[in-house]
């Protein structure tokens, strides 16, 4: 089985290292990381660093935000069906929806934990 | 229009469970106005703005001593830099924020990025009106204790 690219985009590093723990414990599939702490340097990785499977993908960060990089990505032929799962605070139903609508592939709301992650990880087919 | 109590409620409950997620058991003590120039006597605040329906700050505040407790229970090790401390309260504040609009959902809010600010006895000065203030004090379990402080005005 091939090994999968996962591109975690938080300006937090809290919340990355978070995301990348739960990833490794839930996923039987070896994966390598690429992190980016916004959406501006996100895509600049997504875009020259080889093929993406999976990205994790807050909402608030500085220079680029999360929905701006969504909206990006999904115009991009390189990117448009990567799949993207936002990891945000944000809990408001408008921002779920607006992030949805703009194509992510599922949406889960911080503080993180192992069943919120792994819910969403059998969403995009990551578990396997 | 929600009163600045009824507008506070949803970030109370919203602190409560974020911190319950890092296993930081929280009991709320009472809640009080403050005096817009009002002194704050802790070390470390994590600030982030509010825009849009209701427009404010919600700010947590606490000594270094309790950050650095509260950031080794978030990350589950002992050893916590200065960087890691000031990440994860400006996260745990982003996390207030964000889940609190949830319970605000007739309102467009948007939420800035959080701000670190650090410093024995750091003035706030708040735009709002002095009598929209509120501080909420959360004692953790040993009877630590740290403060959420709203500032919160709805304008419709």
């Amino acid at each position: 089985m091939r090994e999968v690219r996962v591109l975690v985009v938080d300006d937090s590093s809290m919340s990355r290292n978070t995301s990348i723990n739960f990833f490794k414990e839930l996923s039987k599939t070896k994966a390598e990381f690429l992190t980016a702490p916004n959406g501006k340097e996100a895509l600049k990785i997504a875009l020259t660093q080889g093929k993406i499977d999976l990205i994790l993908l807050d909402w608030n960060m500085p220079d680029t935000n999360g929905l701006d990089f969504l909206k990006t990505a999904r115009a991009h032929a390189m990117l448009k069906d990567v799949k993207i799962i936002m990891v945000t605070s944000e809990k408001h139903k408008d921002n779920v929806l607006e992030a949805l609508k703009s194509g992510a592939n599922y949406y889960v709301t911080k503080p993180i934990n192992k069943d919120k992650m792994k819910e969403a990880l059998e969403k995009v087919n990551m578990i396997v | 229009m929600k009163s600045t109590t009824d507008l506070a409620r949803p970030f109370v409950d919203a602190a409560k469970d974020v911190f319950n997620s890092f296993n930081i058991e929280t009991r709320t003590g009472i809640s009080v106005l403050i005096d817009k120039q009002a002194e704050n006597v802790c070390d470390l605040s994590g600030i982030i703005g509010l825009s849009g329906d209701a427009v404010g700050a919600v700010v947590v505040s606490m000594e270094g001593e309790v950050a650095k407790l509260i950031t080794q229970k978030a990350l589950s090790k002992d050893d916590v830099s200065k960087e890691e401390i000031d990440d994860a309260i400006g996260e745990i504040v982003n996390m207030i924020a964000g889940n609190a609009k949830e319970g605000l959902e007739e309102y467009r809010i948007v939420i800035s990025l959080p701000t670190m600010v650090g410093g024995k006895n750091h003035t706030i000065s708040w735009r709002t009106d002095g009598n929209k203030i509120i501080s909420i004090s959360f004692r953790m379990e040993g009877g630590k204790t740290f403060y959420l402080l709203l500032a919160l005005e709805a304008s419709r």
